[in-house]
């Protein structure tokens, strides 16, 4: 159990916190909800109702839509960009989706390489992919459920101010849907940025994320091998 | 999968298919919780 639980630290460590996070922005964001509600006079709602809400829902689902996207695009550049230095990227020179032989694939497989790594044809280039197929099919995904639960928090709204509803179609291209999908973007964005560039000169001792502290700022983590 | 699973094979699976549940539950929600109108 203690291996187990030792193996599995990394993702139980964040699952932890990800429960804790999700469960301590659903407990806020229904008492800022129903504070809101007291505000326009109108009658407050059980937390069960709020978390199974629009309203919760969209601000969930704007969030994971930009993480995914970050790793989305994070994945996809570092095939053909490169940053020299950096622990994130591959080194000067190995752009590229590489050789069959690099990649263990097909007749370069080994016996304990993935199935799907060995066959080839369509499983094998959806192996070979499947990574970012699966980052990008749920971006994809958060993001229609932010305009989905979006729309609906606007019409609640435009009910309110005894205005017309609005369809998703107008939703999608309302200056609310951008500015909630820009604000988480942008973070990602240079969040990722800022942790290319940092790790080439600064170090954090003992971190899967950075170089080797002694070695040289020009060098890849790859090249430390 | 019928080979003798490698050390720690079992773990890896529970991670993997324990994130894969949260996401999947998550999308699943917030996708058909909007269109029923919540």
């Amino acid at each position: 159990m203690r291996t187990f639980v030792r193996d599995q630290g990394l993702t139980l460590g964040f699952f932890a916190i990800f429960v804790l996070a999700i469960a301590g922005q659903s407990v806020a964001g229904f008492l800022f909800n129903n504070e809101e509600l007291a505000e326009h006079g109108r009658p407050e709602i059980g937390y069960l109702d709020f978390v199974t809400s629009s309203a919760f829902l969209v601000d969930v689902a704007e969030n994971w839509q930009s993480e995914f996207l970050q790793f989305f695009l994070f994945i996809l550049t570092t095939i053909w960009l490169v940053q020299r230095g950096s622990p994130e990227s591959k080194r000067p020179g190995d752009e590229g989706i590489g050789t069959d032989e690099d990649q263990l694939v097909g007749e370069h497989a080994r016996p304990d390489s993935p199935r799907w790594a060995k066959v080839g044809g369509v499983r094998g280039w959806i192996y070979a992919n499947s990574l970012l197929i699966v980052m990008g099919v749920v971006f994809a995904l958060s993001w229609l459920a932010q305009s989905l639960a979006g729309t609906v928090v606007m019409n609640e709204e435009n009910a309110q101010h005894g205005m017309p509803a609005e369809s998703w179609a107008s939703y999608v291209v309302s200056s609310d849907f951008w500015n909630r999908t820009l604000q988480n973007w942008q973070s990602e964005f240079l969040a990722v940025g800022a942790m290319v560039a940092f790790s080439i000169y600064l170090r954090q001792r003992g971190s899967a994320e950075s170089k080797p502290v002694g070695l040289p700022h020009a060098a890849s983590a790859e090249e430390s091998e | 999968m019928s080979t003798t699973p490698h050390p720690g094979s079992t773990g890896r699976a529970f991670a993997f298919w324990l994130w894969a549940a949260v996401i999947v539950g998550g999308l699943t929600s917030m996708i058909t919780l909007p269109i029923l109108g919540r």
